[in-house]
């Protein structure tokens, strides 16, 4: 513990010190304050700077009134910040604005004026983007339906390594959805977004190991997977467990679960 | 053995028929005990979550992103989600597809342990505080509890429990006298009258997308 501590400080100090100057220390002391959970501290650092028209600021003190964080939640205030900083260009705050206009909590909901927004910045290579640009074009939300586009943009955030676009993409080839239906590809797209920690992915590649379905029969890997998604409730996965258990031997367990014990997302 | 008499109850002392009492109800109870967590036992589910979000929220050598996510998983095997998410969901349910299902579910328990995770506490000098229990209906026990930290209002919350497989769950949650559940019922059925049931689905990724907070360059 007494390293985990030393470790937070190194850590906050790296923070404050890893600007090339002093006009970064109030943001960096901020983004400390958020990361120790001091939400309070982060505004306190963060809104004077936002007050002052720094972009980065306005996006983060956006972020804690969407969160309710050392603020009472108000979508209003995240909005007018995020718009500020979106005029200045700020990739993020654009997203979260364009995000904003889908939920459409504020009672402003404009799909195509959002469609529009993500179109810039999945086009500028945000995996999120991408990954949301493809789900309002697959579904026809805010313009007309374009499958062929909005696979072209889900395999674009997949291939940052995005875990629900990996997974998305995986169901599109298990099912022949769009692309021509590829168990072996789905398995892998499954099992390349289980590796992020995606859930359902973690569930899905439980059952294919333990089935040989579109990959080959491993029941270690079965097991680590069907455990991993156990212990985040899937429940499912815990009868997997129990099932595959009974036909593994004492060595296969153990080292199945050493493998769901070290199991660290990438 | 000698039939049972009536007339033999005299002869017996009262001990002798509180220990029959006893006996006769001892299999009831436990059948009784059986349909609901005990007050005692809900009540440190709670104070025990509680003192899990201080130990994950507040490791020192993990980002905040990290610390939630972890907490969050653990925090799923706490709840029923699957149940609270078709309650929430309503008449709905019935229409989805199972397509539809399974990403309502997963963007569900995203969407909802983002917010419950933070009724437990656990960021800088937050504390929550158990205080007390009660029954509700047939099967369930809700618990009160409140947070406190020197930067926010006191947060009071009830957790309602219920025996699931033989296990306490946590079936709703509500906050300022306000059920969650029934907080996202309504809303959920307005974006659906509004935009169907893909609206929905759509809201929920959004609000599940949101960018965080981004650290110095």
């Amino acid at each position: 513990m007494k390293y985990g501590f030393l470790a937070a400080g190194v850590l906050a100090l790296c923070l404050l010190t890893a600007c090339d100057d002093g006009r970064d220390a109030p943001f960096s002391r901020g983004y400390a304050a958020y990361q120790q959970g001091d939400f309070a501290a982060a505004h306190a650092a963060w809104k004077p700077l936002a007050d002052k028209g720094d972009a980065r600021a306005q996006f983060n003190l956006g972020v804690l009134y969407a969160e309710g964080r050392g603020v009472s939640r108000d979508m209003a205030s995240a909005m007018r910040l995020w718009r500020l900083a979106a005029d200045q260009g700020h990739m993020r705050a654009r997203h979260n604005l364009a995000l904003a206009l889908i939920s459409g909590e504020t009672g402003i909901q404009d799909y195509a004026s959002a469609r529009e927004q993500l179109k810039i910045i999945a086009d500028a290579g945000y995996a999120n983007a991408q990954y949301s640009l493809g789900k309002l074009l697959s579904e026809g939300l805010g313009g007309p339906k374009d499958e062929a586009m909005a696979i072209a943009y889900i395999e674009q955030a997949a291939g940052q390594g995005f875990p629900k676009a990996l997974y998305n993409l995986g169901k599109l080839y298990r099912d022949g959805d769009g692309v021509a239906q590829n168990e072996e590809k789905a398995a892998a797209l499954f099992a390349e977004a289980a590796k992020h920690g995606h859930l359902r992915a973690q569930q899905r590649m439980a059952f294919r190991l333990a089935e040989g379905r579109g990959v080959a029969r491993d029941d270690v890997q079965a097991l680590k997977w069907a455990l991993i998604a156990a212990n985040q409730g899937a429940a499912d996965s815990v009868l997997l467990v129990e099932n595959l258990r009974q036909r593994m031997t004492e060595e296969q367990i153990e080292g199945a679960e050493a493998a769901a014990r070290a199991f660290v997302p990438e | 053995m000698k039939p049972y008499r009536v007339a033999s109850r005299p002869r017996y002392g009262a001990g002798i028929w509180l220990l029959c009492l006893i006996a006769t109800l001892a299999p009831v109870s436990a059948v009784l005990a059986e349909t609901r967590p005990g007050a005692a036992q809900a009540q440190q589910f709670i104070a025990d979550l509680g003192a899990e979000a201080v130990r994950v929220l507040r490791q020192p050598n993990l980002s905040l992103e990290q610390r939630e996510t972890i907490f969050r998983g653990m925090l799923a095997q706490k709840f029923d989600l699957e149940f609270i998410g078709r309650f929430v969901l309503g008449r709905n349910w019935q229409a989805a597809t199972p397509d539809q299902r399974e990403e309502y579910q997963a963007l569900f328990a995203e969407f909802v342990l983002r917010s419950y995770s933070r009724l437990l506490g656990g960021y800088v000098d937050e504390q929550l505080t158990v205080q007390g229990a009660r029954e509700a209906g047939q099967r369930d026990v809700i618990v009160y509890s409140r947070i406190s930290g020197s930067s926010n209002q006191p947060v009071q919350s009830l957790w309602r429990l219920r025996l699931i497989n033989g296990q306490p769950r946590i079936i709703d949650v509500a906050a300022a006298g306000v059920s969650l559940s029934i907080t996202q019922r309504e809303e959920f059925a307005a974006v659906i009258s509004r935009n169907g049931l893909e609206g929905l689905l759509e809201m929920l990724r959004a609000r599940t997308l949101t960018l965080s907070a981004e650290g110095p360059r």
